[in-house]
């Protein structure tokens, strides 16, 4: 495990304490190097866990529009919004409404995570249209996308289930919303990419009903009819395939 | 005074969406020397679930043989599934098929592919002109597509033609319990259509299902609509859009695009369906849309949401009928030839009279380019 940089660690404990004084949030098993995402051990991953950027001084001004109140984001999705795997999720490139609407989620307690919540409190409209337009323009992984109907035969089952959906049990494929690859499109979120550990988390909230900010409950009907298995299976995949050398 | 006869008896049976063809209640335009663009657009029928008939599911692609027979197959989906790569050449607008007909037109009704092989070639006897299954996709380019259609033989059909012949026959094979592999049959037998007395087809099949009630298999179309309690109301109509539909396809109805394709499809405007495609009759387009909206959780809207919402969408200008140039561009002449159902051509809305600023049909485009 990476021993964070000194001035990473100071501003990270003292977001901390001061969530925990906030909302009464302080768990013994809490790391020295970040908050715990809903409620799970959290074990950085040795391999893909990026350097710490340095939130503050001469890094963040060399981001044209880094604006000054993302730093706090920037703490733990880092300052190119990358996210770290099993902390936070990666934020770049996110379409500027969905990023929106996701705050004002937590906001609403659609969403659930306890340190979210609490710093999405905090956050005013015209702040979050800053931080949303900044991060919305950090680039996603350049990826050659996969166009739906390339290919009729698909032996492999969760590529099949991202490409042709499961339509005995009403899934539809992952792409016809999500883009090619899962690319992202419109006002839909990019999957390609995204931290496997984050994915899974997202479709297990959908399935259980920790998260409803999708519009007439699309998502959580598809969720609760994928098995946990197919959920991992899937997270993994699209992880995978914003990956170098990735499908 | 024939043509008003008409019209009204056209009225009258728009109003039971029926599986007759209104564009026949007066005479053809297609009968009229130089003209060549029939109505081959008119509403699905919705056969009865309960008839007795299979209720068929097709099988996995896993299944397609690996042979030059599968390969026309597998072909065909591709096509069906991303029809864009037919963009410029024989689709004209940004929808794919597989917009309207879910699941790679797999999916009972979403307008199966596989019911309408069985429902070809259909004969009418007001012109005694038989429809084969490549006609009718025909239909589908020229309207749906804002296209060109391709040619009956052309290497395109014929996949479209054996993809739509395979489902069909493998859910049916499956169905009376016969295994094996789909059997091959001619290009010529693929783009006719199973509809006919001399199609070839295992006797077990031949036998349950004579010719007069193949297309009658249940799921074929859309499910019938009841009526809206008031009448359908584009008003009411936006603000069904906003609440349901504006996540998916935006704002101005333009949907989204990903990688240069629009996997979110338009629904209205330059590059969305023509006014002489099925959809764009409001209940079509209702029964569609409470069937299979939002993606994954239909049978979510009232029918009176799905009225007015489709009623919204088709209340907005979109590519013109090609069948226009037959009535020398006139189009109340057009209206009263082949609109005589609910939809909004040639109606003011807003002040402007709708397919008078249509945007431009497949020959328009080819022109100016």
């Amino acid at each position: 495990m990476k021993i964070p940089h000194r001035m990473w660690v100071l501003p990270t404990l003292l977001c901390v304490s001061l969530l925990a004084a906030v909302v009464g949030f302080a768990q013994s098993s809490e790391q020295e190097d970040g908050v715990k995402p809903r409620g799970e051990p959290f074990k950085p991953q040795r391999d893909t866990t990026p350097t710490p950027p340095e939130p503050e001084g001469d890094a963040t001004r060399n981001i044209p529009g880094f604006p000054k109140e993302a730093e706090v984001c920037a703490e733990c999705h880092d300052l190119q919004g990358e996210g770290r795997p099993g902390l936070a999720p990666r934020i770049a490139g996110l379409p500027v409404d969905y990023f929106r609407q996701q705050v004002h989620g937590f906001q609403a307690g659609k969403r659930k995570n306890t340190t979210m919540h609490a710093l999405s409190e905090e956050v005013t409209d015209e702040v979050l249209d800053k931080i949303a337009t900044y991060f919305s323009s950090r680039p996603l992984p350049k990826i050659t996308p996969i166009l739906r109907g390339t290919q009729a035969v698909i032996s492999d089952p969760v590529e099949k289930l991202a490409y042709q959906g499961d339509w005995s049990r009403e899934i539809p494929a992952c792409v016809t919303c999500h883009g090619a690859s899962g690319i992202g499109v419109g006002n839909i979120p990019p999957l390609a990419g995204q931290h496997a550990v984050y994915l899974k988390a997202q479709l297990q909230d959908w399935k259980k009903g920790g998260r409803t900010t999708d519009q007439d409950q699309v998502m959580q009907k598809i969720a609760s009819q994928l098995s946990d298995e197919e959920i991992e299976a899937l997270a993994n995949y699209f992880n995978q395939l914003g990956k170098p050398g990735g499908q | 005074m024939r043509l008003i006869q008409f019209a009204l008896l056209a009225a009258v049976l728009g109003l039971t969406l029926t599986a007759c063809d209104r564009g026949e209640s007066g005479k053809r335009a297609s009968d009229q020397p130089g003209t060549e663009l029939p109505d081959r657009q008119e509403a699905i029928p919705s056969p009865d679930a309960d008839s007795g008939l299979p209720k068929i599911q097709p099988r996995p692609f896993t299944e397609i043989p690996d042979s030059a027979f599968g390969e026309k197959i597998k072909r065909g989906y591709q096509l069906f599934v991303n029809s864009q790569e037919l963009r410029g050449k024989y689709v004209g607008n940004a929808l794919n098929c597989v917009n309207c007909h879910m699941d790679a037109g797999r999916r009972a009704d979403a307008a199966p592919l596989w019911a309408a092989y069985f429902a070809y070639p259909a004969y009418r006897k007001k012109n005694d002109k038989v429809n084969s299954f490549a006609e009718r996709i025909q239909g589908c380019f020229t309207y749906s597509a804002n296209g060109a259609p391709p040619p009956a033989d052309s290497a395109e059909m014929i996949a479209l033609s054996a993809y739509a012949y395979w489902l069909a026959m493998g859910g049916l094979m499956n169905h009376f319990g016969i295994d094996g592999a789909v059997p091959e049959v001619s290009d010529e037998d693929l783009i006719t259509g199973a509809k006919r007395e001399d199609f070839p087809l295992p006797d077990a099949i031949a036998t349950a299902l004579p010719v007069e009630q193949r297309d009658k298999l249940p799921g074929r179309g859309y499910p019938k609509l009841e009526k809206p309690a008031r009448d359908f109301s584009p008003d009411n109509g936006k603000e069904v859009f906003a609440k349901h539909c504006m996540a998916c396809h935006g704002p101005d109805g333009q949907g989204y695009e990903a990688a240069g394709i629009y996997n979110l499809p338009p629904l209205w405007g330059k590059d969305s369906y023509n006014w002489g495609a099925g959809m764009h009759r409001v209940n079509t387009a209702a029964a569609f849309i409470h069937a299979n909206m939002p993606l994954g959780k239909g049978i979510q809207l009232t029918p009176q949401q799905a009225w007015d919402v489709a009623a919204y969408i088709n209340a907005q200008e979109r590519p013109q009928d090609p069948r226009l140039a037959d009535f020398d561009g006139d189009v109340q002449r057009l209206k009263e030839r082949y609109h005589q159902h609910p939809g909004f051509y040639g109606q003011k809305i807003d002040g402007k009279i709708l397919g008078e600023n249509a945007y431009p049909d497949f020959q328009q485009m080819h022109k100016r380019n």
